[in-house]
């Protein structure tokens, strides 16, 4: 007992030295980033303009579907490659489906159910088969590329605004309209990032997450179901990659394919820019939203500037590179 | 031999970890070219010293003389330096290396320009391979061999650096009976080589049959050291358990019910054959037995966490199918596992977190967990099994052992269970919180519920259970009413009893 | 006793499943288009395979030590445009060679300090390092494709061919029987397959896995920068097209695919190749047996995820990747 006081009375004054270093330690990152939209402000006057906030926002919807899926992957230590390419057959297959005379709506559900045969695949392989993730995802992005190409007759674009509008009408009102002021796309995304935060962050399932993300075998052996768990991570975020496509292809009224297969990158910045605003670096929900709105600030500011992608990318790594060192240098600290 | 100049000596060595002390006044005499026993019960301090005179370890106090001449061991390769070797028991290997590869991992011969000499290494592993009798050559993949024979490469590796002091460290443990006399054939021939051996054992026949003098240490002290052939294994029990039963064990009588559960002829992997058991309702069972007696792995089987072969289990008078974890919870089995450290705690998740694992659904609605249902459920857990800590959002890191320990044990306490299962629950565990344990252990029998304690501390076995069944060799070879049961007797038939060991198994 | 001669041939049979296999495949397919086994096209096949060979080989180096690479194929990118940009330049080729190996040991090098002294898992580390050159090769070539011309005494090495045999599988060949005797026959090499294969094991025995860590990135590196120059040699430049992920993805098939070869499932770079050759004859097989080039990934896709299925099946653990 005496030891355990002795713990408890240095723990104290250690909590009052640190509160200030608390504090940047978790709110440094946004900071950080503040600053550095300050500094696009500077360079371009037109950056901070609302109008042009205001169009960040809106384009960030497809991001952050796309991004919560892989937070959801990463955080239970998995990893979904396949997600960007999931997206961009979804917005393939519903353009197709519709341009082939199905009704727009059960083209959308079709397109869902696809997603969900991909989550359900990439579960079957990861969490039932034990195929690492790293490997059964990117083969899966493989497999879903060749299967779009070959439907599209090799990347042709499915076209749909040269379609009647009483056709396409209600499936492109859903990425073009709006209700009340506010574009449907947003209304969307906000509706997903509530329902994710409260499955990842506070629901019994994100809790049996947590514990496999932390301790597989002590998880395991307190009764969690550790394939049913990991299993789902992979079916979400094929569902998510699949709503993402379904609105991207309605917003534009076009499906090309493989056009989407960059978000990946952003994906990844976007998710690892996130753990740097979570108390222990960890994957979290609110964190990647806020990380895809800072990677839709980054590529406003390259086009605003007319740079190419060639410094996107090396942003990409940049930030990728500086957010985990960040991340490690704290828990190094620990130790 | 036994009177021969002496290799390896201890001089007053202590060793504290802060308060704790762990080895105290220690001396200690190893002569050459005898194999000399080193007993003890767990927490006596063997390993500690082994660890010392291995350099993993430094020491508080003391001296160690080889040859008559102080020595500093400093690291692990200091002790090599001075011709001391330890073979463990969990060999670690890289599978698809020849023997040869393996033995000389580290230590590789080279031709000029970093080219490996194979001729001649494989010619040196072969000598010792020769040596020992055994059955394979220097070319054989180590994917190949059993755990007997990976040993057998370990010491020949040893063999290789031409070691005074070889250290065995529980060498038997997954051993079948033929490894075994191989293993001590190899051992003898040692001895005649002139090589000294310190084996580290609890297995009395084994000792019995092959070292030359035993030392027993006991809480800390060296407690004597005798010649193997003046003494016999009921005087050395004695000799290991010395103190009085003192009264740290809250036991209060249960009713005891009807059959809660009951184990028939139960086979799982390799060490659970045939297995029958049966608890009562508000009954404390004892498992008593060594290391790799199969305590463990039966309770594993049962909870669903490793395969069953072969076997009937009744659950409340029902036929029960273990399957997985997650089914043994819900038909009412708890399980406190073994190894806290990897098995039962999520280190980066709060105390509240940690302890909503198992029946999380219970502080949840609509499967969204409830704050409020968590923090009160949280603080009850807390307060009755007295967690010292900062609150519920505490990290399970930043505990003490005892308390990690209450909070898994904690995690069932939120719902009812038929059938707990702590396995080795006070390892590592100071005596306040052990005291904590014990008596939730008899709270939950008063309440109906069975429970099954495995321990390798016979002493907390006695103050606690109501019976105690001994485990060797994945059988229960007898079973006590606590009260009619004395350490001795237990260590006795952990250790084979009457040696009456049927078979080999292969 | 007597179980074991049945044992031994069902474990036979099940080492050599993976390659009864994949003769079965080509066989089958063959059968199809006899084409495919006309000498001349199984020259063609042998040329094909050999940046893909290459690459192979340099990421299996990483892999052997426990390390992982997901810049591969970016890092090949980056050298095939900086090796086209000084030909185009300067019209040297030893500037290429040069600049090549030098840009492959500077990233190895930032891999292996960021892995070792950072404690940034390699999984992050290597994505991070491949955004890094695939920016720098955006910049580089402008979008554009940097295309040489026929040049003395480099583009023969990988077009040109001695009795028959293309020269850039001869050199597949030279690269395969330095590497195997590297990892298998001198003490270094040894001490890395430990590493990898058991940590645990080469710590108790004394061995410092950081620093044969970071010698395995600085050999992979300098491996994939001179892949980067014969890729240079061997497609008349560099292409706009970005086809890291294609080139890392063929690298890791033929890897964990030639680790399958051996019972004990570990990598080996005569395993390496001779997947690699499998795979690039099973792109060629199906393009002589009509199916489009769209196809052809979507296979790779599926030949990586069943290589690692034969490895992983009997482990029983879920899928997370804890290592990288």
């Amino acid at each position: 007992m005496v030891i355990n006081m002795e713990n408890k009375t240095i723990k104290a004054t250690a909590f009052h030295g640190n509160r200030i270093g608390e504090f940047f330690k978790l709110y440094g990152a946004v900071v950080g980033m503040f600053l550095l939209l300050i500094v696009f402000q500077i360079f371009d006057n037109r950056f901070l303009q609302p109008a042009n906030l205001w169009g960040i926002c809106k384009n960030s919807a497809f991001l952050i579907l796309m991004a919560l899926g892989m937070t959801f992957a990463l955080s239970v230590r998995g990893i979904d490659f396949s997600i960007a390419q999931v997206a961009d057959a979804a917005a393939v297959i519903s353009a197709f489906l519709i341009l082939k005379d199905v009704p727009p709506m059960l083209a959308l559900l079709l397109t869902l159910l696809f997603g969900l045969f991909i989550g359900l695949s990439n579960a079957l392989l990861m969490a039932y088969l034990g195929v690492p993730a790293l490997i059964g995802t990117l083969g899966t992005m493989f497999i879903v590329r060749s299967f779009e190409l070959v439907l599209t007759n090799g990347a042709q674009p499915q076209v749909l605004f040269t379609m009647p509008r009483s056709v396409t009408g209600t499936f492109l009102n859903i990425g073009q309209g709006s209700v009340l002021g506010l574009p449907n796309v947003m209304i969307i995304g906000i509706l997903a990032i509530v329902i994710i935060y409260f499955v990842r962050e506070r629901s019994v399932l994100g809790r049996h997450m947590d514990a496999i993300n932390g301790n597989v075998r002590s998880a395991f052996l307190s009764g969690i179901d550790i394939r049913k768990t990991f299993a789902a991570a992979f079916i979400l975020s094929a569902l998510l990659a699949a709503v993402a496509g379904i609105l991207i292809c309605s917003r534009a009224g076009s499906a090309t394919p493989r056009a989407t297969e960059s978000y990946l990158n952003d994906c990844f910045v976007a998710v690892y820019i996130g753990t740097l605003l979570s108390k222990d670096k960890r994957f979290n929900v609110l964190g990647t939203v806020i990380g895809c709105l800072f990677v839709g600030c980054i590529s406003n500011f390259f086009t605003l500037m007319g740079m190419g992608n060639g410094i996107k990318q090396l942003c990409n790594g940049f930030f990728i590179l500086m957010a985990v060192m960040m991340g490690t240098a704290r828990l190094r600290k620990k130790n | 031999m036994p009177d021969g100049p002496v290799l390896l000596e201890c001089r007053n060595i202590c060793k504290a970890f802060g308060q704790n002390r762990v080895l105290q006044d220690i001396n200690l005499e190893i002569r050459k070219g005898e194999a000399h026993a080193l007993l003890g019960t767990n927490g006596a301090g063997k390993s500690t010293l082994m660890k010392i005179i291995t350099g993993v370890y430094s020491k508080s106090s003391g001296e160690i003389l080889l040859d008559g001449e102080v020595v500093d061991i400093q690291s692990p390769q200091d002790s090599e330096r001075h011709g001391i070797a330890i073979i463990h028991q969990d060999q670690q290997m890289v599978p698809f290396f020849d023997v040869t590869r393996n033995a000389f991992l580290g230590s590789e011969i080279t031709k000029p320009g970093g080219r490996l000499d194979l001729k001649t290494m494989r010619k040196l592993v072969q000598e010792k391979l020769e040596f020992m009798h055994v059955d394979f050559t220097a070319d054989t993949q180590v994917a190949s061999l059993t755990v007997g024979q990976r040993e057998q490469v370990a010491i020949a590796s040893a063999l290789l650096k031409n070691p005074k002091l070889l250290i065995l460290d529980e060498p038997t443990a997954s051993l079948s009976n033929k490894e075994i006399s191989r293993l001590f054939e190899i051992i003898n021939l040692l001895k005649e080589s002139g090589v000294t051996i310190i084996y580290i054992s609890h297995h009395l026949d084994e000792i019995f049959n092959i070292t030359e003098r035993i030392t027993v240490l006991r809480d800390s002290r060296v407690q004597g050291t005798v010649e193997t052939k003046n003494i016999d294994p009921k005087q050395i029990v004695s000799m290991m358990i010395g103190r009085e039963l003192k009264d740290l064990y809250p036991k209060e009588p249960a009713q005891i019910g009807d059959v809660a559960l009951e184990i028939q002829d139960l086979y799982s992997g390799k060490l659970v054959r045939g297995v029958n058991l049966e608890v009562r309702r508000g009954e404390i069972l004892g498992l008593a037995g060594l290391v790799g007696a199969g305590r463990t792995e039966t309770m594993l089987a049962l909870y669903g966490a490793e395969k069953v072969k072969k076997g009937n289990i009744l659950l409340k008078g029902k036929p029960y199918r273990p399957v997985s974890p997650k089914k043994a919870g819900e038909a009412g089995i708890a399980f406190i596992p073994e190894d806290r450290r990897n098995e039962g705690i999520v280190p980066a998740m709060s105390i509240a977190e940690n302890l909503s694992l198992s029946a999380t659904k219970l502080w949840a609605k609509n499967g969204i967990i409830r704050r409020k249902a968590q923090s009160q459920g949280s603080e009850e857990i807390i307060n009755s099994l007295n967690v010292v800590c900062t609150g519920a959002g505490q990290l399970l890191s930043e505990l003490s052992g005892g308390n990690q320990q209450k909070v898994v044990i904690g995690r069932w306490l939120i719902d009812k269970y038929d059938v707990f299962i702590f396995d080795q629950p006070t390892t590592g565990v100071d005596v306040g919180a052990k005291a904590e344990i014990y008596r939730q252990m008899v709270k939950l029998a008063q309440a109906g519920s069975a429970i099954i304690f495995i321990s390798s501390e016979n002493e907390e076995l006695l103050g606690i259970c109501d019976r105690i069944a001994v485990m060797c060799k994945g059988r229960i070879v007898k079973e006590y009413q606590a009260e009619k049961a004395t350490e001795q007797e237990l260590l006795y038939w952990s250790a084979g009893g009457d040696g009456q060991e049927d078979g080999d198994e292969k | 006793m007597k179980n074991s001669k049945k044992i031994d041939f069902s474990d036979a049979l099940m080492r050599r499943s993976t390659g009864i296999a994949m003769v079965a495949i080509i066989i089958i397919m063959g059968l199809r288009a006899p084409l495919f086994f006309a000498p001349a096209n199984l020259m063609t096949v042998l040329k094909q395979s050999g940046i893909l060979c290459m690459t192979a080989i340099s990421i299996t180096s990483v892999l052997i030590v426990g390390g992982f690479d997901m810049g591969a194929g970016a890092m090949v990118q980056l050298v095939c445009n900086l090796a086209a940009g000084m030909i185009i330049s300067y019209s040297n080729p030893l500037l290429s060679w040069g600049v090549g190996i030098g840009v492959g040991l500077a990233f190895g090098l930032l891999n292996s300090l960021l892995v070792v002294y950072l404690h940034i898992p390699t999984f992050v580390t290597t994505l991070g390092t491949m955004y890094l050159m695939n920016g720098l090769s955006a910049l580089y070539n402008g979008g554009s494709a940097l295309a040489i011309k026929e040049t003395a005494g480099f583009t023969v090495l990988t077009q040109g061919s001695i009795l028959g045999i293309p020269n850039i599988f001869l050199l597949v060949i030279l690269l395969c029987g330095i590497m195997h005797w590297f990892f298998k026959y001198t003490r270094t090499g040894l001490r890395m397959y430990a590493c990898g294969e058991n940590r645990n094991a080469a710590m108790l025995h004394g061995l410092h896995v950081g620093k044969y860590l970071i010698l395995g990135y600085l050999i992979s590196g300098t491996l994939l920068g001179m892949t980067g120059v014969f890729q240079c040699s061997y497609n008349y430049g560099a292409s706009a097209v970005d086809y890291g992920m294609d080139f890392l993805v063929k690298a890791l098939a033929s890897a964990y695919l030639g680790s399958t070869f051996s019972r004990t499932n570990e990598l080996s770079m005569v395993g390496t190749v001779i997947a690699g050759v499998f795979i690039a004859a099973l792109s060629n097989i199906l393009i002589i047996n009509g199916f489009s080039n769209q196809i052809v990934s979507g296979v790779l896709g599926f030949v990586l995820i069943l290589s690692i299925l034969l490895t992983v099946i009997k482990k029983r653990d879920i899928g997370q990747i804890t290592i990288f």
